[in-house]
Parts: C-alpha cells; sequence; structure tokens
C-alpha cells in the first residue's frame, strides 16, 4: 500500500514521495525504512516521520542504543520481561544493559533483547551499580572460556558479579568499591597470563585485598 | 563518530572511588604517571608520554618579516593538531573546541609569560627576523593533554637549534648545519602547565586520566557540574606563569594554594628531567650516537603493543611479583593447584550460564574476614 507522512504504517508499504520528490538531493532514511531498487519500503510497524530536510523514518516503541559498533543498535520497549505498551520497563539515558543481538545482518540496524525466546529476562536487563569497562575481544573470550581458570579461583576469593559482553565490555560489581577495583585488575591483569599465572595472580591479588602483601 | 558517552554506572563509581581515596588506576591524589621523554634524530623533535598519553612536537624555522610593532623581535608560532588517531570522536583537519583552547594555552603560557629571548631570534631589525613554529601533534589522547603537550612544547623548544647566521654588509648567509654549529634556542626560565581535577571542591587530584577528566567535567543529574580543571603553570622558580580554571567555580581558596604547593614540587622534578634528557642527548650526540624515534619501538615482544599499564589496578599490585614468584618456586604452584581443587567455594558464586557469575549470598554476615585469617595461615 501507498503511505504517506504521519500515516501508521505495516511493513511492506511503500512510500514513493522520496523517490519523485528529491531526486536531486540528499536523503537520508532512517531505522525501518530500506531502500529495494526504485522504491522504498518499511519494514517495521509504527509512524512514519519526516524531519526537514530530507530525513525519513519509522518512530516506533524503541530507543537507539550505542553498543560499541558503527552503528547504533535498536532496543525495543517491548523486549523486556513483562512490558507492555502501559507497562514501560524504566530505562533511562546512561544506563549500562547486559543484553543479546537478535540481529547482525550487514545491510539492517541490529536489534536488541532483553529476553529469551520464553520471555524470561533470565539474567539480562539493566545493570544498576557497579564500573563498566572497555578491554580487546580476545580478553573477553578468555574469561569466557570453560578452560579459563580466572573466574574459577576468584570466585573462592571474594563475592562478586560479572558480565561479560562480545563487544568488548566488562560490567562488573562487588560488595566494596575496593573489591570492585581488585576484580577489574584482575580481569585486565589476565589478558596475556598462562594459566598457572592467572591462579596465583588471583592468590595474591586477595593477599593485598587483605592487607597483607607477601 | 560521537564522542564516547560515559555510562551512569562509570560516573557514580568514579566519584565515589575517588572520595573514599582510591583512584582507578592505584595511583594516589598527588602522583602522576609516568613521564616519558624521547628525542627524535633532527633537532627540536620529540615525543612526550604521560602514562599512555603521547604528543609529537616538532620546531621549524624560517626568515620572515618582523611585525610592524616589534621590528626587533623574533616570532613564536605554536600550532595544535587533534587527528583521529588521538581519539575516534575528533575529525581530521577540523578545529575543535579543545584545539582553539590548547592553542591558547600554550601560547599564554610560552608567549606571554616571555620565556624565549626573542630579541636573540632578530637577524636584520625591520627585515629580517627567526620565526620559530611548534607544531604539536596528539598522537594518543588518555587525559591530561594540557600538561603532556606543554611538557612536548618546551622540550621541543630546549632541544631546537637553529642555523647559525653571518652578515657581511647587506647580505646575510644562513650557514647549514655542518658548516657552523647551530645555536640553541635562549629559554630564561622553563614554564610547565600542571593540571588537577577538582572534585565536589575538596579533593584535588594530579595528572587525571582521561575517565577522570571526564568525570569531573560532566554535570550531574541536579545540572551542576561534579567538579573543574585547573590547570597551573608554573617554571622551575616556583613562579607561577598561568592560572587556568574551567567548569565549577571554586568556593575554597585553600584548594588553589594546595594545587600551587603540588605543582611547585612537580614542575622543579619535570624541569629537573628535562634538563637531564637534554643533556644526556646533547652527549649522545657529540659521541655521533644516532638517536631516533625507533628506540621507543619494542620489538621481539609478543605483548610490545598491548598497555604497559593497566587502567584499573590496586594500589599495591605489582604484576612482576606474579612473575618472579613464578620462576622461584615452580613447585610451590603444584602444591597451589592441589590445595585449590578441593576446596569448595566459600560463597556460592556460580558461573550459572555461560557469560555470568552470580553471587548467591549465604545467609548472615560477610565471611570475606574469614579469608583474611586463612589466608594468614596459608602464607606463614
Amino acid at each position: 500500500m501507498k503511505v504517506s507522512i504521519g500515516d501508521v504504517v505495516l511493513p511492506g508499504d511503500y512510500f514513493d514521495e522520496i523517490s519523485t520528490d528529491n531526486a536531486k538531493s540528499r536523503v537520508v532514511i532512517g531505522p525501518g525504512l530500506r531502500k529495494e531498487e526504485d522504491h522504498v519500503y518499511i519494514t517495521k510497524a509504527g509512524v512514519l516521520k519526516k524531519k526537514n530536510p530530507h530525513t525519513y523514518w519509522i518512530d516506533s516503541y524503541q530507543k537507539r542504543v550505542d553498543i560499541g559498533g558503527s552503528t547504533t543498535a535498536a532496543l525495543s520497549y517491548l523486549s523486556f520481561e513483562g512490558a507492555t505498551k502501559k507497562n514501560r520497563p524504566e530505562v533511562q539515558v546512561g544506563d549500562i544493559i547486559y543484553a543479546k543481538l537478535v540481529i547482525a545482518s550487514k545491510d539492517m540496524e541490529p536489534e536488541l533483547v532483553c529476553i529469551d525466546s520464553f520471555g524470561h529476562k533470565g539474567r539480562l536487563g539493566v545493570l544498576t551499580d557497579g564500573f563498566v569497562f572497555k578491554c580487546s575481544i580476545n580478553l573477553i573470550r578468555k574469561i569466557l572460556s570453560p578452560q579459563c581458570p580466572l573466574l574459577e579461583s576468584l570466585k573462592n576469593e571474594w563475592p562478586f558479579e560479572l558480565a561479560a559482553g562480545m563487544n568488548g565490555r566488562i560490567w562488573i560489581k562487588a560488595n566494596s568499591m575496593k573489591e570492585t577495583i581488585a576484580l577489574g585488575n584482575a580481569v585486565l591483569g589476565a589478558e596475556f597470563m598462562s594459566q598457572e599465572e592467572i591462579k596465583k595472580m588471583s592468590n595474591n591479588i586477595s593477599a593485598t585485598l587483605a592487607g597483607h602483601v607477601y | 563518530m560521537r564522542e564516547q558517552f560515559l555510562s551512569n554506572c562509570e560516573k557514580n563509581f568514579i566519584k565515589k572511588i575517588i572520595l573514599e581515596g582510591h583512584r582507578l588506576d592505584g595511583r594516589n591524589y598527588d602522583e602522576s604517571r609516568k613521564l616519558d621523554i624521547c628525542f627524535g634524530s633532527e633537532y627540536g623533535s620529540c615525543i612526550v608520554s604521560i602514562g599512555e598519553t603521547k604528543v609529537l612536537a616538532q620546531v621549524s624555522c624560517e626568515v620572515v618579516q618582523p611585525k610592524q610593532i616589534r621590528p626587533n623581535e623574533g616570532i613564536l608560532y605554536i600550532n595544535v593538531e587533534i587527528s583521529p588517531m588521538a581519539a575516534p570522536q575528533f575529525e581530521a583537519n577540523r578545529q575543535t573546541d579543545l584545539t582553539v583552547y590548547l592553542n591558547r594555552l600554550l601560547e599564554k603560557c610560552y608567549k606571554d609569560s616571555k620565556c624565549i629571548d626573542l630579541e636573540s631570534l632578530c637577524i636584520v631589525v625591520e627585515e629580517k627576523v627567526w620565526s620559530l613554529r611548534v607544531d604539536l601533534k596528539i598522537l594518543n589522547h588518555e587525559g591530561n593533554l594540557i600538561e603532556c603537550s606543554s611538557i612536548a612544547t618546551l622540550v621541543s623548544l630546549a632541544h631546537f637549534k637553529r642555523p647559525d647566521v653571518t652578515r657581511s654588509g647587506e647580505s646575510v648567509i644562513i650557514h647549514t648545519l655542518a658548516e657552523n654549529d647551530p645555536i640553541p634556542t635562549v629559554l630564561y626560565h622553563y614554564p610547565v602547565c600542571l593540571t588537577f581535577a577538582i572534585f565536589q571542591n575538596n579533593v584535588l587530584i594530579s595528572d587525571p586520566s582521561y575517565i577522570e577528566e571526564t568525570v569531573c567535567t560532566s554535570t550531574t543529574e541536579d545540572g551542576n557540574t561534579i567538579g573543574g580543571l585547573l590547570v597551573v603553570g608554573m617554571n622551575q622558580y616556583k613562579e607561577i606563569c598561568l592560572l587556568n580554571h574551567t567548569e565549577a567555580a571554586i568556593h575554597n581558596s585553600n584548594i588553589v594554594h594546595r594545587a600551587i604547593q603540588s605543582a611547585a614540587e612537580r614542575s622543579k622534578s619535570v624541569v629537573d628531567l628535562i634538563k637531564a634528557e637534554i643533556i644526556r642527548d646533547d652527549n649522545l650526540r657529540q659521541k655521533r650516537t644516532k638517536i631516533n624515534f625507533s628506540d621507543i619501538i619494542t620489538t621481539n615482544h609478543v605483548q610490545s603493543l598491548s598497555m604497559k599499564d593497566l587502567k584499573i589496578c590496586l594500589k599495591n599490585y605489582n604484576i612482576n611479583d606474579i612473575k618472579m614468584e613464578e620462576d622461584n618456586s615452580p613447585t610451590e604452584i603444584l602444591d597451589d593447584k592441589q590445595d585449590i581443587k578441593p576446596e569448595k567455594s566459600k560463597y556460592d558464586v556460580v558461573a550459572s550460564l555461560p557469560q555470568t557469575a552470580e553471587i548467591k549470598a549465604k545467609e548472615g554476615a560477610s565471611t570475606w574476614i574469614e579469608i583474611s585469617s586463612e589466608s594468614d595461615v596459608d602464607s606463614s
């Protein structure tokens, strides 16, 4: 179906105004729109919006989130556990979100969700307090590998929470500030260490934390 | 690319640890990162690094006509360039507020303090003077650009030597470096800009890192800024050459005094280091040793590209401790391994899902004091 600005649109509708009106000038098409030969098709349900001079997008219940990639990802308000149109999740600008990607293809905007396929949140969702730091993806893979002794040996030393994302970000939280710093130290320090060294290091750090250095 | 956005988690965490008396990288409040100076093959080129912040400076000179109002003075020109190499949010060939700010600050510090004898740069009054141009290129931005680029400017100016000139009647001959020994620039005093981050109007932090700088100048939810950056320009005689403050106003004059006191100590040590490095470089050059930037590239080392300092670090953590002990006592490690394996976790920290580890807190008081008593037994 042919639509115009301000309409409620559905995936599969097309929008001719862009290709005819502004043949010469530069047009920006935002999320939910996709150019397919001569037509611009709609790929998302929502309201078609335009911002002068030539920016078009589909407004729907979602925000765009920085995930450390070349573009931002879309995070829908409905992709949280128990979220409805009336009951929105509390997500503020500046929050850290532990989510997973459902779409990651070359031409489309990536999309995040905070629920699994059964509608449960599991561990996903907004992460409060703690600290986030960036590191190499190599390190993420290393600490997530079942052979890595880091988390195994650290969990005996002091309680903490840790979430490692494949976008090179690690979120950590422990009972005190000093323990959080110690955890960050252990994780970053483990990057170029062998398994034996990691074990040694985690003992060392917990000794430092307890106040006596040997 | 947009500027890296700082999450609320990071802001709150940094603010809290600083007010508790810690810093993210384990330094004390008045501790600076390691200062490194490296000279290039030509006079007046150097790379200065403070921690991971790196600035390349190059001085060049040419003969120009002097300004009308100062016919017997040479010209000093400072140019700062920040490329995407420094940090991804910068664009190539575009002036940002930061570039203008840095440029202005350095010109204030080095031109207005009259540390360079500009009259010695005069060749023929009203006709020919030397124009010195300092080009600064920011190679990596990890906080405290001001201090790093000011030291780079100072080092390159102090290291620079201009070609000798002889006048015979009307004509002026500029000798090449091979013909006549080049002439060093005359510096009356050595001013250095030192940066301090002020948190909550009472905590003073020297040499702030990128994240500390960003948190310090960012705004809180109620619209106020958390703190501000104070730049103190000071020479080795403890004379103030520049004072600059950005963001939140200072309510407390005491903090400026503390900053100046701290700056006095640091500026002396920095200037001493600069002088020592220049003398060392001079001696090497007289022995015809080849000096160039290749010295700072580490080769034959797997981790040569990895960062030397950890961004998050405990105060007493030392990476060499671990390695050394490893070498000395290989048998001990085996013992440790046997010890650890049968030991049951004192907490229910379970790697339940593949990407997470979570505390399932045991009931009652925190049991982590237990560790200290136990590890006490272990070590004794």
